[in-house]
């Protein structure tokens, strides 16, 4: 079984993993000739994360089986880090299993790691039927959710007319941020039924580090149910967050 | 065949033994537990009843703090690490916090929740509960305490409330259920033998290889046979031999039959050296691992011994790196640091005095007597300044036993321990007979020796002593039912420094009632777990109507206290099992009678 995949921007994977490693501690790509993906919960299993990113998305792609890379993130981060952004990202998997990372650039410069080998069990995503489902501009959401962690560490999701509601309170105060189609933040809503759903701060701030790879993102969501926070990647790739929400008695 | 057992089956005799204070209820709920445990994870759930997951001579730890087990509890609970903090405050507890925090329904819930039928929570087993602990104490090194949070936080996110509550209270080492290893020794007898007789067959195990678990699963899968031939293995501890106390040579050598060797009781650290080639692994006393604190003690072990495989025991001695003069045991303490050991070792080196080998090249010497293990030890030792036989003579008079005693105390010793040369004299491990007999200097017109007390409780000072504790209560040793029974409050004898660490030392002790193993009539103010001896002087032995020590033993309707006590110093090298017996306490007290008598 051999494996193979050039990307041209080294950059992208650098946020990408980097942003995976906030969540994950251990998990597994798995390769086919289709593309290559990953799902994994976070070791709490609040948050879920599934990638998929075709094989189109890559300059080259030779893969001719089933091929799981498994990886420890925080190693397999710093070693992304060393990315630059006129890079170019090999990975391969060597005959004696262990993982090769090369960027092209003014050099060519080879790690190499160790692949763990990983429970083989696939994990399919939460069952749900959305109520929501908007299009927002990353950023502004990325700030929303800085304004909501100033005063407390959940962020509750409303649905008003035809907008998209964030309201955070505690005793240190409270925040409401309005996203409207009028101010340009919110592209697109579909609302099914009025929906409310709180989640935590801690998770969507780690999640939102993805915000460097899509100006775009999804957020679905219903009442007292897990949220899905999905961005689309250049290329066809596609990055989601599921987060399960607060129970309020 | 393959079974398994929720780890709610324990947590339900751990809340039932935390009600009772009455030892055989608690064998019984353990009796009851043990034929329910499937042998194959009988050793698994022994360890866990003593709140550990292997013998302590291992020296595996869980290396969490509360720190880290409140970041595991936010992230298991998605509650923050304020909340948690502050939920930790307000019940004093991490164990119930984590309970209330979990059973709270506002609380972010798991993902597996709207993932269908088969990601419905499952029970955690006892193996579950095992194996991840095991793992949580195995993650060393770079992020190990991230590992450790979140191995803690997956186990917690399984748990039920009252589960958490215990799994927490084990890993922060504070399960606190008060079982002794003797009430575990007579739930195992009950439940594998029937009767509690096959004790003294555990027991005698237990002191050749202090390994709990090891023995129950050797018990239920081989029986008592089995557990008969259990035998002294090189680098697993077996508990020391203990000795007697006498306090005058005439009564030491009648003891001992008319002669003895003596040898110097050198104020030190003793220890069993465990060779296997060239790593050698040294033990304390209570059988911890204290390899890593004597780097030149071990390599005077394995330059010296010239055995391949051998256990001896010595005595380490702190020496003056000038003079080659002895110093106090105190200077030893330097030693117990995990850093800078090189640096301690040059300002505190040590020698070692070598009195007993109880094992060479395959042979157990432990059934052989005292006479046979020294020409064995004389034969492997190869003496040096820095390591040697401890000073002995032989002696067959009073004169030249409180002669060469005197010699002792010239010499910076604490005193001479007197051995039998007679055939029958073999190493009895962990007992305490009148094989060895210690004599010991006399703190002139006071107690005719000093005793090793346990603190169990203590009351709050005033005045000067506001804020810390203005006197400890302290018990002496009962092994016949296995309680510690008070024999008086101490207040004296401790320095400013001393008094003003109290109340931090005692912290991790504290339970909110007296403890089961306590005997008192007293009601101390705070209440502890047994567990930090102190070595303890006084005026005299006297009837107290106050203290439970030898109660209704010398007159009906009274115990004995120690008058004008006084604080001499801790004894860390001592676990309270190893403190002074009630039974000591009443020899002493009809000693100083007769001697009152005949004065």
């Amino acid at each position: 079984m051999t494996l193979k995949l050039i990307f041209s921007e080294a950059k992208q994977w650098k946020y990408l993993v980097d942003t995976l490693s906030r969540l994950i501690d251990e998990a597994s790509f798995i390769a086919t000739p289709e593309g290559l993906r990953l799902r994994a919960l976070d070791p709490s299993r609040i948050a879920m994360v599934d990638f998929v990113m075709p094989s189109e998305a890559f300059e080259e792609y030779l893969c001719d089986g089933e091929v799981r890379i498994g990886v420890n993130f925080d190693e397999f981060k710093k070693i992304m880090k060393r990315g630059s952004a006129k890079d170019k990202l090999e990975l391969e998997v060597s005959e004696e299993r262990r993982l090769k990372v090369r960027f092209r650039g003014r050099a060519v410069r080879t790690f190499s790691l160790p692949i763990l080998e990983l429970g083989a069990e696939e994990l399919p995503t939460p069952r749900i039927s959305f109520t929501v489902e908007a299009k927002l501009l990353s950023d502004a959401v990325k700030d929303a959710i800085k304004d909501a962690e100033i005063v407390s560490d959940y962020v509750k999701f409303e649905t008003g007319e035809e907008c998209l509601l964030m309201k955070a309170s505690s005793d240190r105060g409270s925040v409401e941020v309005e996203f409207t189609r009028d101010s340009g933040s919110l592209i697109e809503i579909d609302i099914k039924e009025p929906s409310y759903a709180a989640y935590s701060l801690d998770y969507l701030s780690d999640m939102m580090k993805a915000y460097q790879l899509s100006d775009i993102l999804t957020i679905e969501y219903a009442t007292n149910k897990p949220l899905a926070l999905t961005f689309d990647l250049p290329g066809g790739g596609r990055l989601t967050f599921y987060l399960a929400p607060r129970m309020e008695a | 065949m393959w079974e398994s057992m929720e780890y709610s089956v324990l947590v339900d005799v751990y809340e039932k033994i935390e009600k009772t204070t009455k030892r055989t209820e608690m064998t019984a709920y353990l009796v009851m537990l043990f034929k329910k445990v499937p042998p194959d994870i009988i050793d698994k759930v022994v360890y866990l009843t003593q709140g550990k997951i292997c013998p302590d001579y291992v020296g595996l730890e869980f290396g969490v703090a509360e720190k880290l087990a409140m970041r595991a509890i936010a992230l298991a609970t998605g509650v923050n690490a304020r909340e948690v903090e502050r939920e930790v405050k307000r019940l004093g507890d991490v164990g119930l916090a984590a309970e209330r925090l979990l059973s709270s329904k506002k609380r972010t819930v798991s993902l597996f929740a709207f993932m269908g039928e088969e990601f419905k929570e499952r029970p955690l087993t006892i193996e579950r509960v095992y194996d991840t602990l095991v793992k949580i104490a195995k993650a060393t090194g770079e992020g190990a305490q991230d590992t450790k949070v979140s191995l803690l936080a997956s186990l917690l996110k399984d748990a039920k409330p009252k589960e958490a509550r215990y799994i927490l209270r084990t890993i922060l080492g504070r399960l606190r259920l008060g079982i002794a290893d003797m009430t575990i020794m007579d739930a195992l007898a009950i439940a594998f033998t029937g009767t509690k007789a096959a004790r003294e067959v555990i027991e005698r195990a237990y002191n050749l290889r202090p390994d709990m678990g090891y023995i129950a699963k050797v018990l239920v899968t081989e029986g008592l046979e089995g557990v008969k031939k259990i035998k002294i293995t090189v680098g697993v501890p077996i508990k020391p031999m203990l000795a007697e106390r006498l306090r005058t040579p005439e009564e030491i050598l009648r003891k001992l039959g008319g002669k003895c060797i003596a040898e110097y009781k050198y104020d030190g650290m003793r220890v069993q050296a465990h060779k296997s080639g060239n790593r050698v692994i040294l033990y304390s006393r209570r059988l911890e691992n204290v390899t890593q604190y004597f780097p030149d003690a071990c390599q005077l072990i394995r330059d010296h011994i010239k055995a391949k495989e051998a256990i001896v025991e010595g005595e380490v001695v702190a020496i003056d790196p000038d003079t080659g003069d002895l110093r106090p045991f105190q200077e030893l303490m330097h030693r117990r640091r995990k850093y800078e050991i090189e640096k301690a070792m040059e300002e505190y080196p040590v020698s070692i005095f070598m009195f007993d080998c109880l094992y060479v090249d395959g042979e157990d010497l432990t059934l052989k007597p005292y006479t046979e293990r020294r020409k064995y030890l004389m034969d492997i030792l190869e003496e040096s300044d820095r390591i040697k036989l401890a000073h002995y003579k032989l002696i067959s008079s009073p004169r030249e036993l409180e002669e060469f005693f005197e010699q002792a105390i010239a010499e910076g010793c604490e005193g001479i321990m007197c051995k039998s040369l007679m055939p029958n004299a073999v190493y009895q491990s962990g007992v305490r007979g009148f094989l060895w007999i210690k004599y010991k200097r006399d703190y002139k017109a006071e107690l005719a020796d000093t005793v090793d007390l346990v603190a169990v409780g203590a009351f709050w000072g005033k005045g000067k002593r506001a804020g810390t504790y203005g006197a400890l209560l302290m018990a002496a040793y009962d092994p016949e039912s296995d309680v510690f029974r008070t024999v008086c409050k101490v207040g004296s004898g401790f320095t400013d420094e001393d008094l003003e660490k109290l109340p931090k030392m005692f912290e991790p002790y504290i339970i909110p009632h007296k403890h089961p193993r306590v005997d008192s009539k007293l009601e101390a103010d705070i209440w502890f777990v047994p567990a930090i001896v102190m070595e303890v002087t006084g005026a005299e032995i006297t009837l107290s109507p106050l203290h439970t020590c030898a109660w209704g033993i010398v007159k009906e309707g009274a115990g004995l206290a120690i008058r004008f006590p006084r604080f001499l110093r801790y004894r860390p090298d001592k676990r309270p099992e190893d403190a002074t017996t009630v039974q000591e306490i009443v020899d002493l007290y009809k000693k100083q009678r007769k001697i009152t008598m005949r004065g």
